[in-house]
């Protein structure tokens, strides 16, 4: 990774500056918002912690400072199009190996012999205690040699150019490397693994106005999605977690709370421990433990007020009038084909935000294994609800850490385990096959269903169930309330982006396939291929139109700026 | 309260009746395609806009030479062109009185789609030529103001190193194809380089001047190969994945952003060339469909066919649209039961040589029978017509196709012609 130390540095005096101005667009945005008190103080430390270009060690806490495994040494080193918390382009992209296909071969097919074959492809796959994962983050800089080895043998298998950084070079290697599988064969005594896997990206999100986003409820997000269940073709679904709440921020909306964001970024892509979030694990060098934690909840919370603090995109309209008036005629066409119902203008208490919050299914061609949180079944309810499932998540978030066990997300990409013991494997794109010598076994799910969580407040008739292991029955009685389990296409889902800061946000979609906007409606597809469809027949000028509208929507001009 | 709010609304009425308005909607100065432009110092410019939209049944051939096209049949992106180009202008306030607008309707005549429109969606190419119609920069799609300045921007740009380097058209290439480059993905650079490779020159031009068969044949290698590299690209740019996305397609191609790399890719091989004699094949290769100028003429044909259209039976031999031209016809059969028989294609044709035959192409067709009333024919569909054969006084031909079995037609043109 080149070294951004140098361009990433800033006087004091500048950040103090900086600093000043932030706080002061906090209070301007945030005035019609509850929000608790912050103080510029914690502003300013946030900003140096978010673009501090961390190194190995951390002598203040004891812990092993950044890495061992990181996609980068900052926050700024990604997030920074636009000005400090801003996108980045795909040379920043994070990336997840995941298998689509998978086939064992021989006599008594048992996990051991899958997991034994599976090492062979990388054991990162493979947990300490043998459970199998169909997905495996795949950072970019440290570890052990041979792991930096296995990663580059990955990478050269996709034929794909990708950057020093870490990332495709630029949307078309995006494309390209989405296009190309890496396969895979191995055998062991009687048993033969063959499997096709491949590379998944994840795009830099620019992070402006998120601190205006963290205030939307669940009942915000909850009117949206009622108003959908009327629209024929569109069917946002909230991104329910497992403890009740919604998720609002991630490419499948499978974080709650900004705070909640930092702390997972932290330490999956930086690999800063935290005290409810371990670091990515080198599987090549298994027997590495981090000491203690790398950052502490109040470096975290700083590092939250300050981009909460970072103000929201705006519009830039044209001066000339004709092109005024073109845009908007955009706006009215934006509305008329349909990119309102998945981009509205104002969500709950955001204005500008041109997003529902909601996850859509775009289509199989977005595919991306390495799938959230929410794993959701669709209970469709038969007779009248007698219990409540899980927490109303209605309430809005106040900020707060609370220590839990460590959880070993490797990656703001979650991954799922597969295995036969431990289940949940599968989804649309994924398909586990192992065959003894006379039969063959469709993927499995696991019978241990019993502990769902869900929530039965979305109208409709149905439950959304957050379901990491996902029940193998089709009906089941809960509550004296049958229930009907229709499994989402979770592989295929995402949080709708907002559009505000637009124009200067390329590249576009969650992995920045589309350099363009242009590309990136075109490749709208799912939920919204009606949509897409209408925007394509408009007239060649209400086309323009559109587009013309969306270019308004810019980056904030008082973004803070790295001083080189 | 509502008092002020009026006051607001007249104050924004007023703003907007009184606001910065374009300073000039007057009518563009369209000229007719190919029309002389005097090569004056700093050069001229041609900015030609093809589109296609049916004008040929609008105007007859001795027409057309004088009538408004924009005004009979207006480009259907007439709006937005005209708005990037006046932007286009503003920006450069040196172009005006130097860049030469021109509209070429191209779109296939009613008449030969069975009289029913077929030029949906629509489509438009832009072309930037000097004053003596060498091709500078082309682009498909109608452009914003911004990419209509970069193809003139660029158009300079080769128009200073053809005037540079003379007669050195491997040089020209090569700096048009080191641009390009840097313009182009990986996909496209790799095709590019390919193609540079194998590739001495761009596509030249015979002795006298015409573009022959041959240089037309490598013309359509050097698009086939990059439609190639085309429909991959897009496939993934674009979310296309099905047949029946090629209607999608279309329509994106009206913003210059899909064709791009094409068009860039395109470039070192066929600037410098004389579009008078380009601009068919090349508009062939993105339409896939044999562009029809409203213009054409076929006197001779027309002469040819009032003399024998009376008293016989005549064979007008329906060309191959020019990128498809090596391909032998008539095919070798295949089925040697129906050669044996003599039942094949080469007997057909041997059959039609023996009355008045005549090669023609699409726009010597369509100029027939648009100035001799002949019933419109469908020459595309189920399959392209190959033949079309006269009886006398009939206005309507019988129509041999691609597709049919040739053993049947045989049959009713020898019963035709015994009568």
């Amino acid at each position: 990774m080149t070294s951004k130390s140098g361009d990433l540095k800033m006087t004091t005096h500048a950040t103090r500056r900086f600093t000043a101005r932030l706080f002061g667009c906090l209070i301007f945005a945030v005035t019609a918002l509850p929000v608790a008190a912050v103080s510029p103080a914690s502003v300013t430390q946030g900003r140096q912690l978010f673009e501090r270009n961390w190194t190995s060690g951390n002598r203040q806490l004891g812990g092993d400072g950044l890495g061992p495994l990181f996609n980068a040494q900052s926050c700024v080193a990604c997030h920074h199009q636009g000005g400090v918390g801003g996108g980045g382009d795909t040379r920043f992209n994070a990336i997840t190996v995941g298998i689509e296909k998978l086939d064992v071969t021989g006599p008594l097919v048992s996990d051991g012999v899958v997991s034994e074959l599976l090492r062979n492809f990388h054991p990162g796959f493979v947990n300490s205690v043998g459970g199998m994962s169909n997905t495996m983050p795949l950072l970019h800089h440290g570890g052990s040699d041979a792991r930096l080895s296995a990663r580059y043998e990955f990478l050269k298998q996709v034929q794909s150019e990708f950057s020093d950084e870490g990332g495709s070079v630029d949307p078309s290697e995006v494309r390209l490397s989405n296009a190309t599988p890496i396969l895979f064969s191995s055998t062991a005594g009687a048993h033969q693994l063959s499997l096709r896997a491949r590379i998944y990206q994840r795009n830099t999100t620019a992070l402006f106005g998120v601190g205006l986003i963290d205030h939307v409820t669940g009942p915000d997000i909850e009117a949206l999605a009622r108003a959908q269940k009327q629209h024929p073709e569109i069917s946002g679904r909230p991104a329910t977690l497992p403890d009740g709440r919604y998720g609002k921020f991630g490419w499948r909306g499978n974080i709650a709370s900004l705070l909640d964001f930092v702390d997972q970024a932290c330490a999956a892509e930086i690999g800063l421990e935290t005290r409810r979030r371990v670091q990515p694990a080198d599987s090549m060098n298994p027997g590495y433990r981090n000491s203690t934690i790398d950052i502490d909840d109040e470096q975290i919370m700083s590092m939250r007020d300050f981009i909460a603090a970072l103000p929201a995109p705006t519009r830039k309209l044209p001066e000339d009038s004709e092109q005024r008036e073109i845009v908007q005629r955009g706006e009215q066409a934006y509305a008329a084909v349909g990119c309102a119902v998945c981009h509205p203008a104002q969500m709950g208490p955001v204005p500008g935000i041109y997003s529902d919050l909601l996850l859509h299914d775009m289509g199989n061609e977005s595919v991306d294994l390495s799938h959230a949180e929410p794993f959701i079944i669709d209970a469709i309810k038969k007779g009248k609800p007698r219990i409540q499932f899980g927490q109303s998540g209605s309430s809005p978030e106040k900020p707060k850490l609370e220590k839990s066990n460590p959880s070993g997300s490797a990656s703001t990409m979650l991954s799922r385990s597969f295995s036969r013991s431990t289940s949940g494997y599968g989804g649309s794109g994924s398909s586990i096959a192992m065959s003894s010598v006379s039969r063959s076994l469709s993927p499995r799910r696991s019978r241990r269903s019993t502990g769902l969580s869900g929530r039965s407040d979305v109208p409709g008739g149905g439950f959304h169930f957050v379901a990491p292991e996902a029940p193998l029955e089709k009906f089941k009685v809960v509550g004296g309330v049958q229930l009907k389990f229709k499994p989402t296409n979770f592989n295929q889902e995402w949080r709708t982006p907002p559009l505000w800061g637009l124009r200067d946000s390329a590249p576009y979609m969650h992995d920045g396939r589309a350099e363009t906007v242009l590309e990136a409606i075109a490749m709208h597809d799912g939920e919204a291929a009606g949509t897409r469809d209408r925007f394509l027949q408009l007239s060649l000028a209400d086309r323009h139109a559109i587009l013309a509208f969306l270019d308004t929507f810019v980056a904030p001009p008082n973004a803070p700026q790295l001083a080189n | 309260m509502r008092a002020f709010l009026a006051l607001t609304f007249l104050v924004a009425i007023a703003f907007h009746a009184t606001g910065d308005e374009p300073a000039s909607d007057e009518a563009l100065p369209w000229q007719p395609p190919f029309a002389a432009v005097s090569a004056s110092e700093p050069f001229s410019m041609v900015v030609m806009l093809i589109t296609n939209d049916d004008a040929f049944g609008l105007l007859k051939a001795k027409e057309a030479a004088e009538v408004d096209v924009v005004g009979q049949v207006p480009p259907w992106c007439q709006i937005v062109f005209e708005r990037s180009y006046r932007k286009a202008l503003g920006t450069r306030p040196d172009l005006k009185g130097r860049c030469f607008l021109q509209y070429l309707p191209a779109g296939m005549p009613q008449s030969l789609t069975g009289g029913s429109p077929r030029n949906q969606p629509s489509r438009a190419i832009i072309a930037i030529c000097d004053g003596n119609y060498q091709l500078l920069s082309l682009g498909v799609g109608v452009p914003d103001s911004d990419e209509l300045l970069t193809m003139i921007e660029d158009a300079q740009q080769v128009h200073s190193m053809i005037q540079l380097h003379r007669n050195q058209k491997a040089r020209i290439s090569g700096e048009i194809a080191d641009r390009s480059m840097t313009r182009i993905t990986r996909l496209w650079r790799d095709a590019l380089k390919a193609m540079l490779a194998t590739m001495d020159v761009g596509v030249g031009e015979a002795d006298d001047g015409d573009l022959d068969e041959g240089m037309i044949a490598t013309l359509g290698r050097i698009a086939l190969s990059f439609q190639e590299v085309y429909l991959t690209d897009v496939r993934t740019r674009f979310g296309l994945s099905q047949a029946a996305d090629k209607i999608r397609l279309t329509v994106l191609e009206q913003h210059p952003e899909a064709r791009q790399p094409w068009c860039e890719s395109m470039m070192p091989f066929i600037a410098g060339t004389d579009f008078l004699k380009t601009w068919k094949p090349l508009t062939e290769a993105v339409w896939h469909v044999t562009p029809v100028s409203h213009r054409a003429s076929a006197d001779e044909l027309l002469a040819w066919w009032d003399t024998q259209v009376e008293s016989e039976h005549l064979v007008l031999a329906l060309q191959s649209p020019l990128l498809m031209r090596q391909s032998p016809w008539p095919p070798v059969d295949v089925g040697s039961v129906a050669a044996s028989r003599g039942l094949g294609w080469q007997d057909l044709q041997k059959l039609f040589l023996e009355m008045p035959y005549r090669n023609v192409d699409t726009e010597q067709l369509a100029v027939l029978v648009r100035d001799r009333d002949l019933q419109p024919l469908d020459i595309q569909l189920p399959t392209r017509a190959r033949y079309l054969f006269f009886e006398p006084q009939k206005r309507a031909p019988f129509v041999i196709r691609e597709g049919d079995i040739p053993a049947k037609p045989i049959g009713r043109i020898k019963r035709a012609v015994k009568k």
